[in-house]
């Protein structure tokens, strides 16, 4: 069971967050104007690298608010985390 | 074995009494069910599981690779128990399962639990390093978390005649007991076992609350409860386990691991009529020395090394004991019941055989440290040249290996480095600082021999058939090399194969042997790491896993009580009451009713567990 540090709460355990995939992985500006596979690459294909990984979570039990983590997911250490609009440099 | 009055830390005036497979067996408290077997004349435990071979108790630890039993009657039961960790209690039903138990099928109505907890430093054991860290990190002003599987502190301390600050070990353990109990940011568990790890210091122990006792003195308590505990720092303290050598008929109930017989004479006051003692290393002398001190006839030391000239075994040739340098014990003889009579000395590389008669052979094949832990988040072991015996290679996050189970032996060395380990957990996570500490005792370890790299002799006739490598599957020399010469060149393939190292022991006896016969027999070199450990470290059972919840008040770990959802709100005085009670909109009066109906358990389950 992970730790993961909410930023606004502070560390929890695992079962009150829910996992919400890549971090920013930002909505295209005009998306009419996207390709069928453009569209696609956006909706579904994510980064699968082995390392440190930015990635969203949701602390659904407690302030329900979003936020990113930073993750090694080789050795599963907790990095650091950051508000919604943060930097991955801020991460901490 | 008979038992010697006045010796061990078992409590002779009262007496006991349990069934072994329907016979009444007579015991003392403090004794666990295989010291008394072995105290009621019960050498042989059971056969074999594929080959019907009398077996019998290896040595006082949980690393015993026959002494396992049904524990209990009917419904409740529970198989595969490891006798050398179950204690006695009036009335105790054991039943000799040694490989193989049988699931009860009827609902269990035993009751367990499982809570919560957070500390700054967990220590797993408590031997010489485990107190020392304890100790350390907790006067630093860490939060400290000690656990160990035994009933009293003390780990390796507790089996051996070794004395600290010029007083025996048994005062010094209970000087850092006092002082850790003083201490109230301290939690002590004994009978608890670690058995996983998790990622960001998820820790979760087996604690045996109350199974232990017999029925009537339960009182209502569950039998076990299950902590999942945070932590930030882990220490692993777990100590070493001793290997055994591999000869033919290595097998035979009387055949133990040589720390395994002096833990019985200090632990249980049990005593062998006739040893003989064959060992590669110093550290086996110990139990030569210990035995004699205690008047046992030790009727000769078998070195496999030509010349020892080590402290130890001067001493022992001081006092009389023959010891013959060069030499293996190539075969065993049996008497009716199938136990060990004597075995067959010769030189190594062959010549005269000799027959020494003897009921108890203590066997010392080096000792492989006990890091399990270390295992399930990534680490890895290399090969020590020196120690021949693995030790850990990385570091992994959180976690901090010492003592025996860092390849540290020695009591002073493994208290000099607990001492220090702890205070660097504690300063990690925030407490004192490792610099300007206490000063670590100095180490002042009689300097051992190089132990002999060695692991088997090999049968003149070259019948392997009854040269085992692994006694709790009946993996033999014969069954590897018929692997090995199959085509299988992995170990990993080997275990599949033999299974060799699997089975409820988990191959903790074998499969450091069973690695090295591979090595040996490709002529390789014994380097890489090919030792994964997997959780869990011992059993855990999916009923004890799923036990209701409960918290615990303060740091008493002995009385269980409910509370409901506010928390401690409600049993907090009142006058710190009003501020969160009005705050949820709940009158006192309203308040009262609504804890009203959980109050008459809590009564109940504190009454109980007082």
């Amino acid at each position: 069971m992970f730790q993961i540090r909410c930023p606004y709460c502070g560390p929890r355990d695992e079962p009150e967050f829910k996992y919400g995939g890549q971090a920013h992985v930002a909505y295209p500006a005009d998306p009419e104007q996207l390709s069928d596979e453009e569209w696609t690459r956006f909706l579904f294909v994510r980064d699968n690298s082995r390392g440190r990984y930015a990635e969203r979570w949701n602390h659904a039990a407690g302030c329900r608010r979003w936020f990113n983590v930073i993750r090694d997911n080789g050795t599963h250490e907790m990095v650091g985390s950051y508000r919604s609009g943060e930097q991955p440099e801020d991460a901490r | 074995m008979k038992r010697l009055d006045g010796r061990g830390r078992i409590k002779d005036d009262r007496t006991i009494t349990f069934t072994w497979d329907g016979r009444a067996m007579s015991a003392h408290p403090g004794d666990t069910v295989a010291s008394a077997l072995l105290a009621n004349g019960v050498r042989v435990l059971g056969s074999s599981v594929l080959m019907n071979r009398p077996r019998g108790v290896v040595t006082d630890t949980m690393s015993d690779p026959n002494a396992f039993g049904q524990i209990g009657a009917g419904e409740s039961s529970e198989p595969l128990m490891r006798l050398t960790q179950v204690e006695v209690y009036e009335g105790l039903t054991a039943i000799s399962r040694i490989h193989k138990g049988v699931l009860p099928t009827g609902t269990d109505t035993g009751r367990f639990e499982k809570r919560h907890a957070h500390c700054d430093v967990l220590v797993a054991g408590a031997g010489p390093a485990g107190l020392a860290a304890a100790l350390a990190a907790a006067e630093a002003g860490a939060r400290v978390l000690l656990v160990d599987e035994h009933p009293h502190l003390g780990g390796s301390l507790l089996g051996e005649d070794v004395v600290i600050d010029d007083r025996p070990a048994h005062l010094w353990v209970a000087d850092v007991e006092q002082r850790l109990r003083d201490n109230p940011a301290v939690t002590i568990l004994t009978r608890t076992t670690v058995f996983n790890v998790g990622d960001q210091g998820a820790i979760a122990l087996m604690q045996r609350v109350s199974e232990h006792l017999p029925e009537d003195k339960r009182r209502g308590r569950a039998l076990r409860r299950m902590w999942q505990v945070r932590t930030h720092e882990l220490v692993v303290a777990t100590g070493a386990t001793e290997r055994p050598l591999v000869f033919p008929n290595n097998d035979r109930p009387g055949v133990m691991l040589a720390a395994g017989v002096r833990g019985y004479l200090h632990r249980y006051g049990l005593v062998p009529e006739r040893a003989v003692v064959f060992t590669t290393n110093d550290d086996a002398y110990r139990t030569v020395l210990d035995l004699i001190n205690a008047g046992v006839d030790v009727a000769l030391v078998v070195d496999v090394r030509p010349d020892p000239q080590g402290w130890l075994p001067r001493r022992a040739r001081e006092l009389g004991v023959e010891v013959r340098g060069g030499s293996v014990v190539m075969d065993t003889t049996a008497s009716e019941d199938g136990a060990l009579a004597g075995v067959v000395v010769a030189p190594l590389g062959g010549g005269d055989t000799e027959l020494i008669t003897c009921d108890v052979l203590a066997v010392s094949g080096g000792w492989d440290p006990l890091f399990d832990l270390h295992h399930y988040l990534g680490g890895t072991a290399r090969w020590d040249e020196q120690l021949l015996a693995f030790v850990q290679d990385n570091v992994v996050a959180g976690q901090r290996v010492t003592g025996a189970a860092a390849g540290i032996f020695g009591t002073t060395a493994c208290r000099r480095d607990g001492h220090l380990i702890g205070l660097v957990a504690a300063e990690t996570t925030g407490f004192g600082s490792a610099a300007s500490g206490p000063a670590a005792p100095e180490a002042a370890d009689v300097t051992e021999q190089a132990p002999a790299d060695f692991v088997r002799v090999a049968a003149v006739d070259g019948d392997e058939s009854h040269t085992f490598v692994d006694h709790h599957r009946d993996v033999t020399m014969a069954g590897i090399e018929r692997a090995l010469n199959s085509g299988i060149t992995n170990v990993e393939h080997l275990k599949r194969y033999t299974l060799v190292g699997t089975g409820t022991e988990q191959g903790r006896t074998a499969k450091v042997n069973a690695g090295r016969l591979t090595a040996d027999h490709f002529d390789l070199d014994f380097q890489h790491d090919w030792r994964v450990e997997r959780a869990t470290t011992s059993p855990a059972c999916h009923v004890r896993l799923v036990g209701r919840s409960c918290r615990l008040a303060r740091a008493s770990i002995r009385s269980a009580r409910r509370r409901s959802t506010p928390g401690t709100s409600h049993t907090e005085p009142s006058s710190r009451m009003s501020a969160s009670g009005s705050a949820h909109g709940f009158s006192r009066r309203a308040r009262r009713t609504w804890t009203r109906p959980c109050s008459a358990s809590v009564r109940r389950c504190a009454r109980a567990s007082a």
